[in-house]
């Protein structure tokens, strides 16, 4: 099935506004929004990847090189993709490598480090800011303002995902709901956007966060250090809400119309569901410009879609992943039970693809599509079944506007020393108009790493 | 802050290879079990297994990070293990038992309150919060993003972390709110038949009125001010009905409404701060009008004072779901939520038996505080269990029962919520029981001695059941196989001695005398405590163990402290715990005096400043 394709101009003609003046710049944001957006995607998955199954091979039998590769089984559905892809192999998570703090279970470790890239503040807890809090305080500080600085969103609500973190400790939460979703980037509702009426509801919703704005800084000075920390944390939401709100009245939208929520009780279907409707949600968000960073948490995928039964013995496929990767295990060498495990990743390939489609279903101005302009990168907490944080399994679809060509297997060099994806952070920053020179753990970090363009 | 690796929570790693149960008297079972005649059909096995030294430990699938994300403040002692010279000394609290019981002393002059960083509202609080507000309003949904739940505790201050999505949806409800308000004006509104005659005087009475309540105490002249020139500015810009529109936007947006503000400095608490001390750890809920008067006339600066008005709040029918989920988080019930069972290996498993058997253990706990005066006995050994006609199967009883219906159960098989088939169907794992999930619920959340999680690196699982291995080996023998030796001996054979002591329930908490064909062996052994160490025979025997142990009421204490304070388990002070701790013994373990004794307790009453 392919996703609908959103037709910017004429949606917004339907609703009476002129799509040129209403996405028309003004004032100080013209420089950092008049150009077609950057967008950044952080497609989250969980247990890595089955590494044999996830590499690219060679061409006539030769091993795969940077342009010379097909891609490999787990990738086959995105075989329409292959240009749009660049393919990373040899990546650490570092920072886990120099943790000397408290342990911690494996994907919890996993999980904090995959995006924040530093040690740990607690056994539980990230020790700093993620890269997509990076961009998105990036991006406001360059002067962009969208109704959303970005978007935490994941499909399964039973899992607790320590992957966004605004700084040390301080762990965002994901929403579940694609309908709450919904709410947030449509405040106004699917019609009637321009109605005076909401105008003035805008300015009143305006002059109250003003008036709540001076309530936080009247308290502050009265506070202990620790808690002062907090509440200007939530002061300079609030401001920062104040001024998004502009943006929320100036800018008409099309708003997709969510399917309808699948029951919990058959989880291959909920998750499906709730995937397609986050997916349709992102495409509007982009398309609108309502958002430029996401982070998109599939995990994970209902053990029915992979064709999981017990005839393995295992406890459940969390059980049969990490078997299939411990080379002392019979299932390692069993070829069912490895099918079941590539089956699984192959899933996630698959609601990649779907993503994908939704993205390069959005037509931008110069006739290229915001898969173009988007850099979507498949990421996750740990390497492989084993637990191993070495050699992510990670790759970039899209072309981030220029800062990223695809097509590519790029193999990074493991001597004389092993790269921390720290520098894949950097250099996503930088792609995204952060100059940093470095993200995360510093001793790690070398800086941004090469051969993404 | 950053965990210093001194910090760091280990177990005690045995120098041999094998565990010996043996040791442990009657776990004699267990190893005649895993070792005896029987022994050398598994030997094939075993050249596969490697156990945990390559890499196998542990059950991750389904391991909940908070339960093993809990830290062990201090390495165990027992005599039968050496000490560790550097195992970190204990820095805190109950939460680290093991080894002395503290000595009950309290904290003496700038410490008396327990060092409490600001706390906002939780969503269930707020909910509550604004439905008492304005009880006579049709309240808007309300979609804030889930708290951050920290070793199981969903009202963590540390841990609030304010976040774009949930600025935004206070902005959402808060206009919302305001919107069914300026609909049913006459319904809010004070001075509804003023409002046209005398605007000002009618919104300076709102403002007295609504927003002082939203403040949860009385306005500051410039407090007030600023609200009327709010209004009067919209008034004119925008009419009457928006205006106070915006008086309720800005209330529930405000920081004094949202979170619990409270002095930055040492000494006793406020009045109306204690006041909602109280409210939202009795009620989850803001104060009433005779808490406020309370705090207004200065009673509650006295021990008499605040006991009274904490008497009183139990008494109140907001105290029944606010207690009920204390216990929801302290047992961790949010686990019965979601419970997937295999439908080829239990077809009768589905959502209905599933909430049955979560309202049934809910109802247990219910009657245990408001019917046996909380007894913490009584919550481990009670042999009631609520069943209906979809969970009667699951205990073994006949007959047809008309919902939820209290039954007196096999005392042999059933006694205390360790026995509940909801909390072991929770505990386990789709196809399997699972000892290791309910071994280390029994440390984390009654003994506040939670295992570190298995070390970085270390992966895999429990050795495979007999549909791959050929064999026919019990979930306890295979368990037993992967921990025998190495990293995972050192944690598990604590973490197993507890959950052994479970395996005559099986993946849905039923009872069963053989497993696979063989009879089941739930002996168990309890070491590393303070004062409950040795063997026990069965989940029945380990609750009555349990039950009499300092160790564990210490450990009841401090949850229900930690609750009531919003803190974390590391900052938790010994001298504020102890008294509190004594009391609750002195108490008869009763859980409801607990409660009491915390809201009086220096602690409770007084600031502390953020730092511990």
């Amino acid at each position: 099935m392919s996703p609908p394709r959103i037709h910017r101009r004429s949606v917004l003609q339907l609703l009476g506004v002129s799509a040129l003046a209403s996405l028309a710049p003004r004032g100080s944001r013209a420089a950092a929004q008049a150009a077609i957006p950057k967008r950044v995607v952080f497609f989250y998955t969980n247990h890595g990847s089955h590494r044999p199954a996830w590499l690219p091979v060679g061409v006539g039998g030769a091993a795969p090189t940077e342009t010379a590769f097909e891609l490999g089984k787990i990738h086959q559905p995105l075989a329409a993709y292959k240009k749009d892809l660049l393919l990373i192999d040899g990546l650490d998570m570092l920072s886990s490598d120099i943790q000397s703090g408290p342990a911690a279970n494996a994907h919890i470790r996993g999980h904090c480090h995959s995006m924040t890239a530093v040690e740990m503040a607690d056994s539980n807890l990230a020790g700093g800011t993620s890269i997509d809090q990076h961009i998105a305080e990036a991006l406001r500080q360059a002067g962009v303002v969208t109704a959303l600085p970005s978007l935490e969103i994941g499909v399964d609500p039973n899992i607790e995902s320590r992957i966004s973190f605004a700084s040390s400790a301080q762990q965002l939460p994901i929403e579940d709901n694609p309908q709450n979703t919904w709410n947030r980037l449509f405040p106004n509702g699917a019609t009637n956007q321009t109605m005076p009426v909401q105008d003035t509801r805008a300015a009143r919703k305006k002059s109250v966060l003003d008036f709540v704005a001076e309530d936080f800084a009247a308290l502050a000075p009265k506070l202990s250090r620790e808690d002062r920390v907090k509440l200007e944390a939530h002061a300079d939401l609030v401001r920062d809400l104040e001024k998004r709100l502009s943006v929320t009245a100036a800018v008409s939208c099309n708003s997709p119309t969510l399917a309808d929520a699948a029951s919990r009780s058959d989880e291959a279907a909920y998750y499906q569901a709730t995937g397609d409707n986050f997916m349709r949600l992102i495409q509007a968000a982009f398309a609108c410009d309502r958002t430029r960073v996401v982070t998109f948490n599939m995990e994970a995928i209902p053990d029915e879609l992979c064709g999981y039964n017990s005839s393995f013995g295992t406890t459940d496929m969390h059980d049969l992943i990490h078997k299939v990767a411990q080379s002392s295990d019979p299932l390692a060498k069993d070829s069912a039970a490895v099918d079941c495990v590539v089956r699984f990743h192959t899933e996630y390939s698959k609601q990649f693809a779907k993503l994908l489609g939704y993205l390069a279903a959005i037509p931008e101005s110069d006739g290229t599509t915001a898969l173009q302009h988007t850099m979507v990168l498949w990421c996750g907490e740990i390497a492989e079944g084993n637990h191993d944080l070495h050699r992510l399994p990670w790759l970039i679809a899209g072309q981030g506007g220029g800062s990223v060509r695809t097509g590519r297997f790029l193999q990074v060099p493991r001597s004389p020393e092993a790269r921390g994806h720290n520098d894949l952070f950097v250099a996503l920053a930088n792609a995204m108009g952060s100059p940093i020179t470095s993200f995360g753990a510093a001793e790690v970090c070398k800086g941004a790493l090469p051969g993404l363009s | 802050m950053k965990a210093s690796s001194s910090s760091r929570s280990r177990c005690v790693q045995l120098p041999e290879r094998r565990v010996t149960p043996v040791e442990a008297g009657q776990a004699g079972r267990e190893f005649r079990a895993l070792h005896g005649p029987s022994w050398a059909r598994w030997a094939p096995a075993l050249l596969w297994l490697s156990a945990c030294t390559t890499g196998t430990i542990g059950e991750p699938s389904t391991l909940d990070p908070d339960v093993f994300g809990r830290k062990v403040d201090q390495a165990p002692t027992s005599s039968s293990t050496p000490s560790d010279p550097t195992a970190p000394k204990s820095p805190t609290s109950a939460s680290t038992a093991g080894g002395q019981a503290p000595a009950p002393q309290a904290c003496d002059g700038a410490q008396l309150g327990a060092a409490a960083p600001i706390a906002r509202l939780t969503n269930r609080e707020y909910r509550n919060t604004l439905r008492s507000l304005l009880p006579r309003l049709s309240l808007p949904a309300v979609n804030l993003p889930a708290d951050v739940v920290v070793e199981g505790f969903d009202n963590n201050a540390k841990a609030q972390t304010p976040s774009a999505a949930l600025i935004e949806q206070y902005g959402a409800s808060a206009e919302a709110v305001s919107e069914s308000v300026m609909a049913q004006l006459h319904d809010v509104l004070p001075c509804a038949q003023t409002a046209d005659s005398d605007p000002d005087g009618c919104a300076t009475q709102f403002v007295d009125s609504f927003v002082s309540r939203a403040y949860r105490r009385p306005l500051q002249a410039a407090e007030r001010t600023r609200y009327l020139g709010l209004f009067q500015t919209a008034n004119t810009e925008y009419g009457f009905p928006p205006a106070i529109g915006m008086l309720v936007q800005a209330a529930l947006q405000s920081p004094h409404f949202l979170y619990r503000v409270e002095s930055s400095t040492t000494g006793p608490l406020d009045g109306y701060a204690l006041a909602s001390r109280l409210s939202y750890f009795f009620w989850d809920d803001m104060p009433d009008e005779e808490l406020l008067d309370a705090a207004a006339s200065g009673a509650l600066a006295s021990t008499a004072g605040v006991e009274t008005q904490a008497r009183r709040m139990l008494t109140d029918p907001k105290a029944r779901p606010a207690v009920a989920s204390v216990f929801r988080q302290w047992l961790r019930f949010d686990k019965m939520e979601r419970m997937p069972k295999s439908s080829e290996l239990f077809p009768d498993w589905n959502d209905q038996v599933a909430s049955s058997l979560r309202s049934g253990a809910e109802r247990f706990v219910e009657r245990v505080f408001w019917d046996m005066d909380g007894s913490l006995e009584a919550l481990l050994t009670d042999t009631g269990s609520y069943v209906d006609q979809h969970t009667a199967p699951l205990y073994g009883l006949q007959g047809q029962l008309t919902g939820l219906t209290l039954m007196d159960t096999n005392a042999q098989q059933r006694s205390g919520i360790l026995t509940q088939a909801g909390l072991l169907a929770a505990f386990a794992h789709e196809t399997t029981d699972s000892p290791i999930l309910r071994g280390v619920f029994v440390m984390d959340r009654l003994l506040c001695s939670a295992p570190p999680p298995p070390p970085p690196g270390v992966t895999g699982s429990i050795v495979e059941t007999p549909q791959t291995t050929g064999m026919t080996l019990t979930t306890r023998d295979r368990v037993a196989l992967t921990h025998e030796s190495g990293e995972c001996a050192a944690c598990h054979r604590s973490i197993d001695g507890f959950g052994f002591g479970f395996s005559h329930y099986d993946a849905l908490g039923r009872w069963r005398d053989t497993e696979f064909g063989l009879p089941v062996n739930a002996a168990g052994w309890i070491e590393n405590t303070r004062d409950a160490n040795g063997t026990f025979d069965g989940a029945v025997e380990l609750g009555q163990r349990l039950a009499n142990s300092a160790q564990v009421s210490e450990c009841a204490s401090a949850q229900w402290y930690r609750y009531a304070l919003g803190l974390g388990a590391a900052d938790v002070a010994d001298c504020s715990l102890a008294p509190i701790a004594q009391a609750f013994a002195n108490s008869d373990g009763s859980l409801k005096e607990l409660m009491i004794t915390i809201a009086t307790s220096d602690a409770f009453r007084n600031a502390g400043g953020t730092q511990p």
